[in-house]
């Protein structure tokens, strides 16, 4: 995108009452492996007390942690994190409203089991107030299901 | 039909003051008078089915005081109708309804902390979908089609 290019995003931002701060956005995320082993009452693992609340209400009874990262992610740039070896998250901060939330575009990667192929498992563009958390989740890991945690500041 | 002169005599025979050979041949020959005399029994027999009131003895007075008094004081008494009663009567009516519909309609949408605006899958034959949790947590999750690739 050329100079002229960036003034009319800017530009278009601007009218929509969005902006593009020039500090990063601070991204967490947590992933998770979640399971039904059929227990009374959930199991959360170490590492997700943080979690704990979000993960709640989603149909499994025991959640171990994979993996968990904070980075900060500059408006307009992507940023990865690298969640196993099948799965990798891409995080890019769009801009943030006039509410305060921030529009991110979020990209989970996922490699084929034979390592030929590379797709977006899920590709969403939302809005997230900072310091509330959303799942991403559904896809497969060895021994149950995969939910990255993620939330922004 | 004109009335007869002789109807007075004819009253005194009905009342038992006077009877006659004269006044009752009188009456075998006038149509008129039959039909008074007639028209006068039948008055006294409708008379006569009227219930008698009912007669309070002078010992019973006493007692029939009393109930009725015990009637007049149980009684509610009653009081005029306002219009400030009348008011407010309707105005707590309108908060009841008004709470009630505000109870039972669902009201405007809260504002969700998250919002997914787009979402897609490249994987084929999976779908994805979007739950809000009790607490506000979105979820956004990909159903991925059992399979070996993936």
């Amino acid at each position: 995108m050329g100079p002229a290019g960036l003034l009319i995003f800017a530009v278009s931002l601007t009218a929509a009452g969005e902006k593009v701060p020039a500090d990063p956005v601070s991204v967490t995320m947590v992933a998770v492996e979640a399971r039904r082993e059929g227990r009374a009452q959930q199991s959360f693992g170490p590492g997700l007390e943080n979690v704990r609340r979000a993960l709640a209400s989603l149909d499994f009874d025991t959640f171990n942690r994979v993996q968990s990262a904070e980075i900060p992610a500059p408006y307009g740039e992507e940023q990865t994190i690298h969640v196993n070896q099948k799965y990798t998250l891409h995080i890019t901060p769009v801009a943030q409203l006039e509410d305060g939330r921030v529009r991110l575009r979020a990209r989970i990667t996922a490699r084929s089991r034979d390592g030929s192929q590379t797709v977006n498992a899920l590709d969403t563009t939302l809005q997230i107030k900072p310091g509330t958390q959303l799942n991403l989740g559904g896809l497969r890991l060895e021994s149950g299901e995969l939910i990255l945690v993620i939330s922004v500041k | 039909m004109k009335s007869c002169p002789q109807e007075i005599n004819v009253e005194r025979i009905f009342d038992g003051a006077a009877d006659s050979a004269a006044l009752r041949s009188h009456l075998d020959a006038c149509p008129s008078c039959r039909a008074y005399l007639a028209g006068l029994e039948r008055m006294r027999a409708g008379f006569a089915v009227r219930k008698a009131a009912p007669e309070i003895a002078d010992a019973q007075l006493p007692a029939f005081l009393r109930q009725l008094q015990d009637r007049v004081e149980a009684a509610p008494a009653a009081r005029p109708v306002r219009l400030w009663a009348m008011f407010s009567a309707a105005t707590a009516a309108l908060v009841v309804t008004v709470s009630v519909l505000s109870i039972v309609s669902t009201g405007p949408k809260p504002i969700e902390a998250t919002v997914i605006e787009e979402r897609s899958t490249e994987i084929q034959g999976a779908t994805t979908a979007v739950t809000v949790a009790d607490d506000g947590t979105t979820t956004v999750w990909v159903h991925v089609p059992e399979g070996d690739m993936w």
